[in-house]
């Protein structure tokens, strides 16, 4: 017992001195029969005060009964409970955890209450912040998912191995219409097809890899709302150490953009085929038109023809008849003025007429004009007045456009004018030829000078009936006015008299043809002199030729290297250029080239000067001449003659798919001995050339299979074959795409077509060989 | 008489220049092609020949340098006649040996000038 009580003492030393507040209740009344020093300084209570008191002197009486709740529950359930509360003190609010015992007697009744109370406050208040920060950080969370959710595009967070989503906002669940966060963990091969998904993944791997941003500006993904276009970007997201963890997909959705522009494609698609098309059609109406107005012009000769004749018969015979057949004759040459008109109109728009551009003498033109328009001058009792006043000077142009020009607003001066003067009047200033048409007729508006050139709008609606014309006559001659580089104005003054003036350079230069064509008249040429080129560097060789040349009125430049000549081509232009082969630093092959790739002087004849015999180069740049269909014999021996192509040792291939012409020409060719071989086409042609090799060639150029450009180049690519010297038949003036094409190919050695002094040129080429020869053999002895 | 052929291959073209020329009082001889022409040059001896470009056989082009290739027929002055009033036609025919060069639809009078020059 002594023991017991030692150990009492001892008991309770222990109990004041324990880290926690302890507390003894009796089991009836729930009043404190022991507490401990902590409990009591808990409570600010002195020592010993405590016992015999309840919780209802200690705490607020709300507080005090949830405690005593507890204790009877306790005390009923004969069970520990362990509470965790807030107390408020007079030192303020503590945080307890109490655990509450029952104190049982022998039979198993309670008769005390255990009360062990820790002071959780300060552990409490860290979780308290703890908490609070883990709050701050979510509402943080919360706020960038809410962004990224909100984004007007689609974000998607893959994690970085598997590539599972992380994250995936709003705009990309409602895109592809799929439950708003349900994707969490998932992949792109729960919701996409396959073969796309397996694309995705490896650019999705290739980023996280290289650590690059990757930009796909279109990928096309499968929706369940159907396709759509999306612009994306691909960003590794790094870790603290640098490595990629997630991938960040930035997808814009550009469907309607694409759609735009799809549509914007294809409508300029469309109209880029609407405008072929038009120029189709506009093509093949002028076609039409060219074919139609030849077939209309052979019955139409013969209504106008048939019916003079009967005006001839009726003056002799019945002059009853004569009134009508007038009408019918004259309404025959109406049409056929209105045919001719319209084929000139559909031409010019098409862009298929053409300028013959040619030295000409105004006054012999007026001349011309004057004695076409006189009758009908006369026949409104009109008078024609012209005044020539010229400065000297060349003038070159489309002279047959000039005179059209002239008739047509000479002739519509008289139309408009009775009984009263229609004047000409011709003068020149520095650059420009000025024609001045004045009549003294009825004159127009305003309103109707403004429509005065629009095509089938006359003056007035009922001027056709009273006037007669096409009302095409204006708006033509415009149109050639403005072809040739020139004006046209107009002043009308109504019922005074209208006047019309057009200017025209004095040399019109072919817009599409920057080297100007001669003319075939030579008597034009009595005073002209042709320019001539010479490219050599022997000095004796460009005296000699200056001789030569000067004595045949040639005018001469001389160049002493290749370069200078280069130089001196595209600033004098010549008409055309004699090059020497053998030259130190650049060869006459080489400046044979840069001349033909040069716009302005690849039109220029060449005639090659040399003494070596190497067939590879000597006429690497093929032969030569074309004859017009039909073939003149004479030109045609003459070729043949220059190529020294004689009957006992070579054969002539014809190429050419119209048997009468072929037919002819092999005729021809045989009555003067020469071996014959015929081709229908290119391919034949070819065929022909391979198993034996002929002297000449004779090519048409439009065949079927195989056209005369095609075999020209194929003859070309094979150097046993370039030696063989080329000549083009053709039923047309070559246009100038014809002449690019046969460039390199056909045309160059020597080219005369455009040459009517054909034989003087040939002779100057064979004088010039022969002086060289000649120098060449001074020099070498 | 004056002798005038006419190479022309169109029926009614050779019929009404025929008639309008015999009423000129011109003695009128005919072919209807180019070979023909060139035979009739030769055989007939005509005072002037009108020739038509587009012909069968043998075209005016050619049946024109032919006859004024041969020493026999060259003397004799050939007007060509052409549809195609095209630029270049005329300077073509000129150097096919033509002496003169008309458009059709012939405009009588002007060929019938024509004609006096040489023949008148």
């Amino acid at each position: 017992m002594s023991f017991e009580m030692i150990n009492i003492e001892l008991f309770y030393k222990i109990l004041n001195n324990l880290p926690a507040h302890v507390f003894l209740k009796d089991a009836v009344d729930l009043k404190l029969v022991f507490v401990n020093t902590s409990f009591e300084k808990f409570n600010n209570a002195k020592p010993n005060s405590m016992v015999g008191k309840s919780d209802f002197d200690f705490f607020p009486s709300e507080q005090a009964k949830g405690f005593h709740d507890a204790d009877r529950e306790v005390l009923r359930n004969k069970k520990l409970i362990e509470i965790e509360e807030k107390i408020d003190t007079p030192n303020g609010t503590f945080w307890l955890r109490t655990k509450k015992v029952p104190i049982l007697d022998d039979n198993g009744e309670p008769t005390h209450l255990l009360g062990i109370a820790e002071d959780i406050t300060d552990r409490k208040r860290m979780n308290d912040i703890l908490e609070k920060t883990q709050e701050e950080i979510s509402k943080t969370k919360d706020l960038y998912e809410s962004v990224l959710d909100n984004m007007p595009t689609n974000v998607v967070l893959k994690e970085g191995k598997n590539l599972s989503f992380t994250f995936v906002n709003k705009s990309f669940y409602q895109m592809n219409d799929i439950e708003y966060g349900s994707m969490n963990g998932k992949t792109d091969f729960d919701y996409f097809p396959k073969d796309q998904v397996v694309e995705f993944q490896k650019a999705d791997r290739d980023v996280i890899q290289s650590g690059n941003l990757k930009l796909i500006p279109e990928e096309k993904l499968k929706t369940s709302k159907g396709m759509v276009w999306l612009r994306t970007k691909k960003i590794a997201i790094k870790d603290s150490k640098g490595v990629s963890s997630h991938i960040l997909v930035l997808a814009e959705d550009i469907t309607q953009e694409k759609i735009t522009s799809d549509k914007l494609k294809t409508s300029l698609d469309d109209l880029r085929k609407a405008r072929i098309d038009a120029e189709n059609a506009n093509q093949a109406k002028s076609t039409f038109l060219a074919n139609m107005s030849h077939e209309l012009r052979t019955p139409l000769n013969a209504i106008i023809g048939y019916s003079e004749l009967l005006i001839e018969d009726a003056e002799d015979e019945n002059q009853d008849f004569i009134p009508d057949l007038d009408k019918i004759n004259s309404s025959g040459k109406h049409l056929l003025g209105l045919i001719n008109d319209i084929l000139d109109l559909s031409k010019v728009e098409s862009g298929k007429m053409e300028l013959f551009i040619e030295e000409y003498a105004p006054k012999n033109l007026l001349q011309e004009v004057e004695s076409t328009i006189k009758p009908l001058i006369e026949k409104n009792k009109n008078k024609l007045k012209i005044e020539l006043s010229l400065l000297d000077g060349i003038f070159k142009a489309d002279v047959t456009k000039i005179r059209q020009i002239m008739f047509n607003l000479l002739s519509n001066a008289s139309k408009f004018t009775e009984n009263g003067n229609v004047f000409l009047n011709v003068r020149s200033d520095l650059d420009n030829i000025i024609f001045i048409v004045k009549d003294t007729g009825i004159g127009m508006t305003d309103e109707q000078v403004n429509k005065v050139f629009k095509p089938f709008t006359q003056a007035q609606e009922d001027t056709t009936r009273k006037f007669g014309g096409t009302g095409l006559g204006l708006t033509i001659t415009k149109m050639f006015t403005e072809m040739m580089g020139g004006t046209i104005n107009i002043s009308s003054i109504y019922n005074e008299g209208t006047t019309f003036t057009v200017s025209i350079p004095k040399i019109v230069v072919d817009k599409n043809d920057k080297v100007v064509k001669k003319s075939n008249q030579t008597e034009i040429f009595e005073d002209f002199k042709y320019k001539v080129l010479v490219i050599d560097d022997d000095i004796n060789s460009l005296d000699m030729m200056k001789k030569i040349l000067s004595k045949h009125d040639y005018s001469v430049i001389q160049a002493k290297t290749g370069k200078d000549g280069l130089i001196l081509a595209e600033k004098h232009l010549p008409d055309l250029i004699t090059l020497d082969v053998i030259m130190p630093g650049m060869d006459g092959w080489e400046v044979l080239a840069l001349l033909k790739e040069n716009e302005k002087t690849k039109n220029i004849p060449v005639i090659m000067l040399t003494l070596v015999d190497d067939p590879d180069l000597g006429y690497s740049l093929g032969a030569t001449d074309y004859l017009t269909k039909p073939v003149d014999w004479t030109q045609l021996s003459e070729i043949l003659k220059k190529h020294q192509i004689f009957s006992d040792s070579h054969s002539i291939l014809i190429v050419e798919d119209d048997q009468i012409t072929s037919e002819m020409l092999k005729k021809n060719l045989e009555k003067n001995n020469y071996k014959v071989k015929t081709a229908k086409n290119g391919k034949q042609g070819l065929e022909i050339v391979k198993n034996s090799k002929p002297g000449l060639i004779l090519l048409d150029l439009m065949m079927p299979e195989m056209d005369g450009f095609e075999f020209a180049e194929h003859l070309r690519e094979n150097k046993d074959w370039i030696d063989i010297p080329v000549v083009v038949i053709t039923a047309k003036d070559l246009s100038k795409e014809d002449h690019s094409r046969l460039k390199g190919n056909v045309e160059a050695i020597m080219q005369k077509g455009s040459y009517t002094k054909d034989e003087l040129l040939s002779e100057v080429s064979e004088n010039i060989k022969k002086i060289k020869v000649q120098n060449e053999k001074n020099s070498n002895s | 008489m004056k002798k005038i052929l006419i190479v022309e291959d169109n029926e009614m073209n050779r019929d009404m220049l025929s008639r309008r020329l015999e009423r000129k009082g011109f003695q009128i001889i005919m072919a209807e092609d180019g070979q023909k022409g060139v035979e009739m040059s030769l055989t007939d001896n005509p005072d002037l020949i009108l020739m038509d470009l587009s012909l069968p056989v043998m075209d005016g082009w050619t049946a024109t340098s032919n006859i004024k290739s041969d020493e026999k027929t060259k003397s004799i002055p050939i007007i060509v006649l052409t549809a195609h009033a095209m630029a270049g036609d005329r300077e073509k025919a000129l150097d096919a040996g033509a002496d003169e060069y008309d458009t059709k639809p012939i405009e009588f009078k002007r060929l019938l000038g024509k004609i006096n020059q040489f023949i008148g």
